[in-house]
């Protein structure tokens, strides 16, 4: 029983500080009907301001706190001001990437300057311990718990009682009506969007002191604790996210003292991904997802589809060069580039199917390529399956996984599709890092074996031409597909479902096997990808590398099949040739995908849109409010 | 009498506290063409939205062609035989005309998986006869010359006949046409006028819409059903909807008519 209790008490304390977290999450979805991809560089960078204003400045600790918070609350006015301002009319998954983009830059810049590795709050950050009843609590929580409830009443205060509050309110309602009663609309979302901003700098301050200890990537992860914390309290609710912060907090700490302390970050994922399985709208929401549906991509007409004849240059001359280039390119490393450039295609090209032809912002792309590898690295190393054989049937079951992984997303739309398939890859993850047994954790797997072709095991140009053939393949499968009626519903689907659905072509199905090809041809690259390198551990299979392959279909441009697989060679080869650059691979993806969105939506290869894009995102609305 | 076609019966859909749609009773004949008007809020758009399977009636039957329709999915009604176009246009924006007619036509695609791959012998003997489909259904619509432009750039008339020709695609028994005039200037409602009598007496297409615009309904109607406040207040050929003192004084108000 004491057990419990301190175990409920240590919940609520961490809890808090998702609540935070959740607040700011659900303030600016609530205003603008976005999901700031950006809200973990508060967290990072509030709390190296913190630290360095404590250790290098010798500043009291609350003046270093406040710091921190007043430097997060700057973030925020960054990013809306870079990342969301000047996408304003456009449709409302851009700024998901440019806030992604913008986010993955800062927390960089973290890791540029203060090293990537874990490291202290402040060496002399002490904390008294009490005895509280049954239960000891430490100063940090108690602090933690205090900040959090004013937090708390200070945001209900403003929120209720003052008349930026009312305004706030009268925009997350109907921004256009509150423009013509004359609330400036621009101000306001830029200063709420601070304040969420502030709220994640708070949390990244109060988490750091609570362990003492802070690292580049740790505002990633409390950003998916945001979201989880958020979506289980019904996104756009203040009260719910509080609510889902503290559940989240004691699930954590049971979870971690009665059953594993390793699947403690497990919880946060697998509960964005039930959550959004079995109820959506989360538990206190009401309005749930018809608000979402006007995060549509279709004010983007995409580019010709190209046709499936080896005839035409488009397709014949590039395979013609790639055939050719080991007999120019004879160096190991650069052969080994391009084998790594035509990989990277060949994933870009499966999310493509996904993301721009399919119109679903999927975070999820790593999974199903880790899927791919550790299939076939587990059936060729611990039973023995011949390669040819464990690469068959890596890629096929990828693509059952596909389907099943398609089916939680078939009720969801938007920014929802986002954070469950980002919440699924993150499942994935931890199952590859705690299910040892099976997958030997962070270990990884050595020794897949290479395949043999005619007795002689494969090397250099050997794997170079396999992954030639299966990128090769791969366009023809999408492009046979495209250009049938499946790829015309596909299309379409992106545009309009309902419509689709009156036709009598059922949505789902379409999804489900957009989803099933896609994940079968990634399936195909990640198994490749393990024999290639005979190495495989979860760290290739992060999250993070679902949004760098997003930022390849980006770069290319959505709905671009060529976009994509020259997306997916440029991006994989540029860390490679800036070598120095190699480190901050993620930095150029986030400013690539920063500037691609703000300067070329479409992408490289896209196809721009050439009407006003005003009119797109009103005349598409929820089917309730059709209500003759 | 023939036989009904469509059978509404009792049906009601409450949102929350409104009753859009209140016991509604009403039938559409094989070949018939019925209007359901009535003033704005009368419930016109959910009726149509519950036979579509667009959401669940509250209460009531609908039944088509001998098939209970409540609680099949959307996507069913179409091999039902019913074709539908929406009060605010629901055409694949970024897909040309002829593209759209296309997917109209997805349902009647036979090819299986692996012959779309191989783009097998099937498969492009198909493609071939969907295609020539479509055409014929570009040509019936008057939609040749913007064939192959995307419907975005279209103008609204174009978009509304391009709506249309998708759910013709369908092969529908009976064609629901939610507020087809709306938009469109004169000439284009004469014009639709004549088409929408061609789909009847050349094709044979059953018609049941819901439309504001006045001449337009009573010009072309066999039966026009009025509704307000969810209820059905009068039904008849138009002279009789015309003349009854009930549709009068809840809809068409003094002078008119």
């Amino acid at each position: 029983m004491d057990l419990l209790l301190q175990v409920i008490a240590n919940g609520l304390t961490v809890g808090g500080t998702y609540a935070l977290g959740a607040i700011g999450v659900s303030l600016v979805f609530g205003v603008l009907n976005i999901i700031n991809f950006g809200q973990g560089a508060s967290y990072t960078v509030a709390a190296y301001i913190a630290m360095v204003l404590m250790v290098s400045a010798g500043a009291p600790v609350v003046v270093a706190f406040a710091g921190g918070i007043v430097a997060a609350f700057v973030v925020g006015w960054i990013v809306e001001r870079i990342a969301v301002r000047p996408l304003r009319d456009q449709p409302l998954l851009m700024s998901l990437i440019t806030t992604m983009g913008l986010g993955l830059i800062i927390e960089n810049l973290a890791h540029f300057i203060f090293g990537p590795q874990t490291q202290p709050l402040s060496p002399t950050l002490t904390a008294d311990v009490f005895q509280l009843g049954m239960i000891t609590v430490s100063t940090w929580e108690l602090v933690t718990l205090a900040v959090v409830v004013a937090a708390i009443a200070c945001l209900h205060y403003v929120l209720h009682h003052t008349d930026f509050g009312t305004a706030v309110r009268a925009v997350a309602e109907d921004r256009r009506a509150a423009q013509l009663l004359g609330i400036d609309v621009d101000r306001l979302i830029v200063v709420s969007f601070c304040i969420a901003s502030a709220m994640g700098g708070a949390a990244g301050v109060l988490g750091a002191a609570l362990y003492n200890s802070i690292y580049p990537t740790m505002g990633s992860l409390s950003m998916t604790k945001a979201f989880a914390a958020s979506v289980l309290g019904g996104m756009e609710q203040i009260a719910g996210a509080i609510v889902g912060g503290l559940l989240l907090g004691i699930a954590e700490s049971v979870t971690s003292v009665y059953l594993s302390s390793a699947w403690r970050d497990a919880i946060a994922f697998g509960l964005l991904v039930a959550v959004l399985v079995v109820k959506p709208t989360g538990l206190l929401g009401r309005r749930g997802l018809d608000k979402v549906e006007r995060t549509n991509l279709s004010i983007f007409p995409l580019p010709p589809v190209p046709k499936l004849d080896l005839r035409q240059p488009l397709l014949a001359l590039p395979i013609a060069i790639a055939i050719a280039l080991p007999l120019v390119v004879t160096d190991t490393y650069y052969l080994r580039i391009l084998t790594i450039m035509a990989m990277s295609g060949t994933i870009a090209l499966s999310l493509n199917l996904i993301a721009g032809f399919a119109g679903l912002v999927s975070l999820g792309h790593a999974a199903f390529y880790g899927f791919g590898a550790y299939a076939t690295a587990i059936l060729s190393t611990r039973y023995g399956v011949p390669t040819w054989i464990s690469m068959g049937i890596a890629i096929a079951a990828t693509g059952v996984f596909g389907a099943l992984f398609a089916w939680p997303m078939m009720r969801l739309r938007g920014h929802y599709v986002a954070m469950g398939t980002f919440g699924l890859s993150g499942v994935v993850w931890m199952v590859m890092l705690n299910w040892v047994d099976l997958t030997r954790g962070p270990m990884g797997i050595r020794a897949i074996p290479a395949p043999s072709f005619f007795g002689s095991e494969l090397r250099g140009v050997g794997f170079y031409y396999l992954i030639l053939a299966i990128l090769v393949i791969s366009t023809f499968v999408v492009l046979a597909l495209l250009n049938s009626p499946f790829g015309r519903a596909l299309r379409a689907m992106r545009d309009d479902e309902l419509g689709m659905a009156s036709v009598g072509v059922d949505p789902r199905v379409i999804k489900a096997k957009v989803f099933v090809v896609s994940a079968a041809i990634a399936g195909a690259a990640g198994a490749f990808w393990a024999h290639y390198i005979s190495f495989i551990s979860p760290d290739s299979f992060t999250p993070v590398a679902s949004i760098s392959y997003l930022a390849m279909v980006v770069l290319g441009g959505l709905g671009s099949v060529p976009g994509a697989i020259f997306g997916g060679a440029v991006l994989a080869a540029l860390p490679e040739l800036l070598r120095f650059a190699s480190e901050y691979r993620l930095a150029i993806y986030g400013l690539i995908m920063v500037l691609i969105i703000l300067f070329r939506t479409q992408g490289l290869l896209g196809r721009r849109h050439d009407i006003p894009s005003r009119k797109a995102p009103v005349a598409r609305r929820a089917v309730v409010k059709e209500v003759g | 009498m023939r036989n009904a076609l469509l059978e509404v019966t009792d049906l009601s859909r409450r949102f929350g506290g409104l009753t859009a749609v209140d016991g509604l009773n009403f039938h559409v004949n094989d070949g018939e063409i019925v209007s359901i008007i009535g003033p704005n809020g009368a419930g016109k758009t959910t009726a149509f939205n519950l036979i579509t399977c667009i959401y669940p009636p509250s209460a009531g039957a609908i039944s088509f062609d001998g098939l209970n329709l409540v609680g099949l999915p959307l996507h069913r009604i179409a091999a039902a035989g019913i074709g539908r176009t929406f009060q605010n246009l629901r055409v694949f924006a970024n897909l040309t005309a002829r593209e759209n007619i296309l997917v109209g036509l997805t349902r009647h695609a036979r090819a299986s998986f692996l012959e779309t791959l191989f783009h097998g012998g099937r498969f492009r003997a198909e493609e071939e006869a969907l295609a020539a489909e479509a055409d014929r259904l570009v040509a019936l619509l008057d939609l040749t010359p913007v064939a192959d432009q995307l419907v975005r750039n279209l103008p609204y008339g174009d978009q509304r006949r391009v709506e249309i020709a998708r759910a013709l695609a369908t092969k529908p028994k009976i064609l629901l046409l939610d507020e087809p005039a709306a938009g469109m200037t004169p000439p284009e409602i004469e014009e639709l006028n004549g088409m929408i009598r061609r789909l009847r007496d050349e094709l044979g297409k059953t018609v049941l819409m819901v439309e504001h615009h006045m001449s337009l309904v009573m010009e072309i109607s066999d039966r026009i059903i009025v509704m307000d406040q969810g209820r059905k207040i009068a039904e008849g050929t138009p002279d009789e909807v015309r003349s009854n003192p009930l549709v009068i004084s809840a809809y068409l108000g003094s002078g008119v008519v």
